[in-house]
């Protein structure tokens, strides 16, 4: 079943191998290597191989700084890949811990039997882990009944809305003086909203502490306010009933503290109205009813109240995110990333990690990593990385230190900085290097024009850094054409009409123009115009034709099947994608769109073209925010070509991979 | 009374307590620093010494991805070729020398292989290249017409490098993997395949955009300043040599004794086994080592 298991040192040397042949797998687990464990491509410690349709599971061991392979086709569904992997390892570190701690790797192991043993004995468990019956899950052991909350949460999101109309016809039976009509701006109605969580909160909460009051009939009462409140609910909105477990999980989050307390009522005066309806519980149990929508709504944002409590100016700060909540809903969290921002602006990221305990001579585990780790994402994302690629650094960096060895005077400050450090240079260092020069002396050879395509969102500033690159090709006596395929902006033509001439100002070279501009005016089909541009340099002997095109959305469809369209026909020798370094989560959407397009308009062809490069532009604007590159990077495992640094021509750049390294680890 | 009683007494017992222990206490803690500070810089120097004795004194493999570095690296320092995969790391060993002299029969050369990922390439050729005394740059002779371009880039870094020049570096450009195919490259043709793009790079290399906030490197030209085409004869600041062979050779037998499948057969030989006189095997290169390290 399975293709090829190999045990292998960090060096490169095989230490054992199944089956021992095989030499056709080598390209394929070199490859997957390069990305996967290097780069910290791997998810999860998995790797699809994209030519041979493997998917490869690897572990790494870096205590004896082993790596441990599997294969399988893709065709085949092995569910006991990474617990077989686990069981190899041990048992191999078993069996070999000398020779693999002095390093004697000449010897032969004899690890076949040990391997098909252990084999038998894990397939065996899987078959009979899906031969046994499995029952269907009662209500108690299912997971939904952890994720009440999370659930009255999202469709609370509606209920919040639907519930603002509703809000007046409420509000009257209290003497809240905070009432306001909808008119008023979003601000204020969250502000009252807030305000009656708080209160109704505050009943609630009162009401549950039966330590407090020490009447038993109070919390009947709660429990028959609960049940009328979700009776309302349930006839409003299809969920499921909470009662049970409403009270439960208030209690639960009160004792985390996110709740507040019995006593911290704080000073708005509009609580005491609250207060007073509480002294008479009996009187006021209908008007407590009479709200079930504050009740609800009380229910989704425990994290509001805590931070209306702390600080008043902070709330428009707050209002915003609940202008825009999460897809998740996931509040929660968002609270957390917040305090974790603040905080690294002011502290700094060291400051945070020297928290940590340092140890002596201590194997890491993944526990002792979890709170630098933490740390390290946060910063990351605060320096601009887009959330996901921060997230799977942080994997790979975590892979990376597990269970290593600690020397004696090491700290575990200085090893997740080493190593944070280590894969970022990867990440940014190209797999390949892009030499144009060299590449434009190949295509003189060949007797035919150099093309580079610009491509990217709008107002990235293509054709800015298309002048900027042409200003440096001139300045190496070659002959550019620009193609004017931007044939939708206004101004377009006439901006790179200015360019040459300016540029023509700028090197005049004997009789011919050493830059020209190829235009058709506007509403022609780029495609076309891009063709016919290569033409005419292929005749006028140009050395290299820049094609510029419009900016576009990464999800506008026709706009995207043109572009593919463009680069398919054309086939130029160089695609590169302009980014601007101030975009954040976009980044890895904006790229992965544009990819994909490009794969599936790809029309007939076997190789589909994707993007060669980026060119990151606005470099200067950003202080040390650079997780741009990163992301983009990572996202494409193309490397950054060109790095724009200001608006004149010869702002141009190459990435430096140190500073944007020591910028990011800051 | 009691006051003047208890002032005498204070004269008496005072001096004696006061004096000695001011005398010691001072002392004892300037000793115990010292002791401290002893220790710790007894440690820092251990720790450094280690290092230190290797600076200068290592050969450096390096070359491109596939080249054969780890196999030559296996081949030199444990004797047999195992069967390798890319590296990851920095591989660390030492060979012994055989010398027929008397002075010194055995003598150790410690060899460090560096991965050729062109990811983890740069931060691990910067970190060892202090320690280098020689450098052994492997090359697939059967690939180098696709790869001359990643072959020139790294031999240009080479070059270029001030250290090296500065203590005249022996520098051994060894064309791997001869016993491969028949219409191999040879030396000469690989010389001038280089040379050839050496050139180019020179060109090309120095009319780049500029690193951003990169250091303001000084232009190291290789080769002659005014001369436009490059030639490995005109680099005076280092010894270079063409050595031709193959660290597989004639050990191809041996991978199949480390793995224990006895009945499935290894790689098959496809050539003949006297590869001794065809130039397909490591001597060219155990002389080379002897001639730098045994002077």
């Amino acid at each position: 079943m399975l293709d090829f298991f190999y045990i292998l040192t960090k060096g490169g040397f095989v230490l054992w191998c199944v089956p021992s042949s095989a030499t056709e797998f080598i390209k394929t687990i070199n490859d997957a290597i390069d990305k996967a464990v290097l780069q910290g491509q791997g998810a999860g410690q998995k790797w699809v191989a994209q030519l041979t349709s493997h998917h490869i599971h690897y572990k790494l061991d870096n205590e004896f700084e082993l790596v441990f392979v599997l294969g399988y086709q893709k065709t085949l569904n092995i569910s006991y890949a990474d617990k077989f992997l686990d069981e190899i390892q041990k048992r191999f570190r078993d069996l070999y811990k000398d020779d693999l701690r002095t390093g004697n790797f000449t010897r032969a192991f004899a690890f076949r039997e040990v391997y098909e043993k252990s084999l038998k004995e894990t397939e065996d468990a899987e078959d009979e882990m899906k031969k046994i019956r499995r029952l269907p899950r009662s209500y108690e052991e299912s997971d939904k009944k952890l994720k009440t909350v999370k659930i009255v949460t999202k469709k609370g999101d509606k209920a919040a809305d639907e519930n603002k109309p509703k809000k007046p016809k409420v509000m009257k039976s209290s003497s809240k003086p905070s009432v306001v009509s909808n008119q008023k701006a979003p601000v204020l109605e969250e502000e009252e909203e807030e305000e009656e969580e708080e209160d109704a909160k505050e009943e609630q909460n009162v009401e549950d502490q039966d330590e407090n009051k020490g009447q038993e009939d109070k919390s009947d009462e709660v429990v028959s306010d609960d049940a009328m409140m979700n009776e309302d609910e349930r006839n409003r909105l299809p969920l499921e009933p909470v009662q049970p477990t409403a009270l439960s999980n208030v209690q639960k989050l009160q004792a985390l503290g996110k709740l507040p307390g019995p006593r911290s009522k704080g000073a708005a005066a509009t609580k005491t109205p609250g207060k007073q309806e509480k002294d008479k519980p009996k009187g006021k149990k209908m008007a407590v009813s009479l709200k079930p929508n504050i009740s609800d709504t009380n229910e989704l944002d425990y994290t509001k109240k805590g931070d209306i409590k702390k600080e008043e100016p902070e709330r428009t700060t707050v209002a915003a995110p609940l202008a825009a909540r999460p897809e998740g809903g996931d509040l929660k969290t968002m609270a957390v990333e917040s305090t974790g921002l603040a905080s690294g602006l002011v502290d700094g990221f060291w400051s945070k990690l020297k928290k940590v305990n340092v140890f002596a001579s201590k194997t890491l585990t993944a526990e002792d990593l979890r709170t630098g780790i933490e740390t390290m994402r946060e910063h990351l994302i605060a320096k601009n990385v887009a959330a996901d690629v921060a997230e799977k650094i942080c994997e790979s960096v975590t892979d990376k230190l597990a269970g290593k060895t600690l020397g004696s005077f090491e700290s575990l400050t200085s090893n997740i900085r080493q190593a944070m450090r280590e894969t970022l240079m990867m990440i940014l260092t190209p797999k390949r290097r892009i030499d144009i020069l060299r590449d434009v002396v190949d295509a003189q050879k060949a007797r035919r024009p150099y093309v580079i395509t610009f491509c990217g969102v709008n107002g990235v500033g293509k054709s800015t850094n298309l002048a900027k690159v042409t200003y440096w090709l001139s300045g190496n006596n070659l002959r550019v054409l620009i193609a004017g395929c931007d044939t939708f902006r206004a101004g377009a033509i006439e901006q790179l009409l200015t360019h040459v001439r300016h540029l023509n100002n700028i090197f005049t070279e004997k009789n011919m123009p050493m830059i020209e501009l190829y235009q058709r005016g506007y509403g022609k089909d780029a495609a076309g115009i891009a063709a016919e541009a290569i033409n005419y340099a292929k005749d006028k002997k140009f050395d290299v034709v820049l094609i510029d095109t419009a900016g576009r959305m990464q999800n506008d469809e026709p706009l995207m099947a043109a572009l593919a369209k463009l680069i398919h026909v054309n086939n130029p020798d160089l695609v590169l994608f302009v980014g601007e370094a101030l975009v954040g989560n976009e980044a890895v959407d904006q790229v992965t769109k544009f990819n994909q397009a490009l794969i599936d308009h790809a029309g007939l062809q076997t190789n589909p073209r994707v993007i060669d490069g980026i060119v990151l532009t606005k470099f200067d604007t950003i202080d040390d925010k650079v997780g741009a590159a990163i992301s983009m990077t990572y996202t494409t495992d193309k490397p950054i070509v060109f790095v724009g640094i200001g608006q004149k021509y010869q702002d141009l750049k190459t990435i430096n991979a140190d500073v944007v390294t020591e910028a990011l680890l800051k | 009374m009691d006051a003047r009683q208890r002032a005498k007494l204070d004269e008496y017992v005072d001096p004696e307590f006061i004096d000695s222990s001011a005398g010691v206490f001072p002392l004892t803690i300037i000793m115990s620093f010292l002791v401290v500070f002893a220790t710790i810089a007894i440690l820092w120097w251990a720790k450094n010494r280690s290092r230190a004795a290797r600076r200068g004194e290592c050969l450096l493999l390096c070359g491109i991805s596939n080249a054969g570095k780890t196999l030559l690296f296996s081949r030199l320092t444990m004797g047999v070729a195992k069967r390798t995969l890319t590296s990851m790391a920095v591989n660390r060993g030492s060979m012994t020398l055989e010398n027929s002299s008397s002075d010194r029969p055995v003598k150790k050369v410690r060899v460090i292989d560096v991965p050729g990922n062109l990811r983890i390439r740069q931060r691990d050729f910067n970190s060892e290249k202090a320690s280098a005394k020689a450098i052994i740059f492997v090359i697939d002779s059967t690939t180098i017409n696709k790869d001359s371009k990643d072959v020139s880039d790294y031999l240009y870094d080479i070059l270029r490098e001030k250290t090296f020049r500065q203590q005249r570096l022996p520098l051994l450009i060894f064309c791997n993997k001869q016993d491969l195919n028949n219409d191999n490259e040879t030396t000469q043709s690989i010389r001038q395949l280089l040379e050839n793009e050496l050139t180019m790079k020179r060109k090309t290399r120095t009319s780049s955009v500029a690193v951003h906030q990169g250091k303001a490197e000084s232009a190291d030209d290789i080769g002659r300043p005014g001369k436009d085409t490059f030639e490995f004869n005109d680099v005076k600041d280092l010894q270079i040599e063409f050595v031709d062979g193959s660290s597989l050779g004639a050990e191809k037998k041996s991978y199949a004794k480390h793995y224990d499948d006895i009945d499935e057969d290894d790689i098959v030989s496809t050539g003949d086994e006297t590869d001794a006189d065809s130039g397909a095997n490591l001597n060219k290169v155990y002389d080379w080592i002897e001639k730098i390290w045994i002077k």
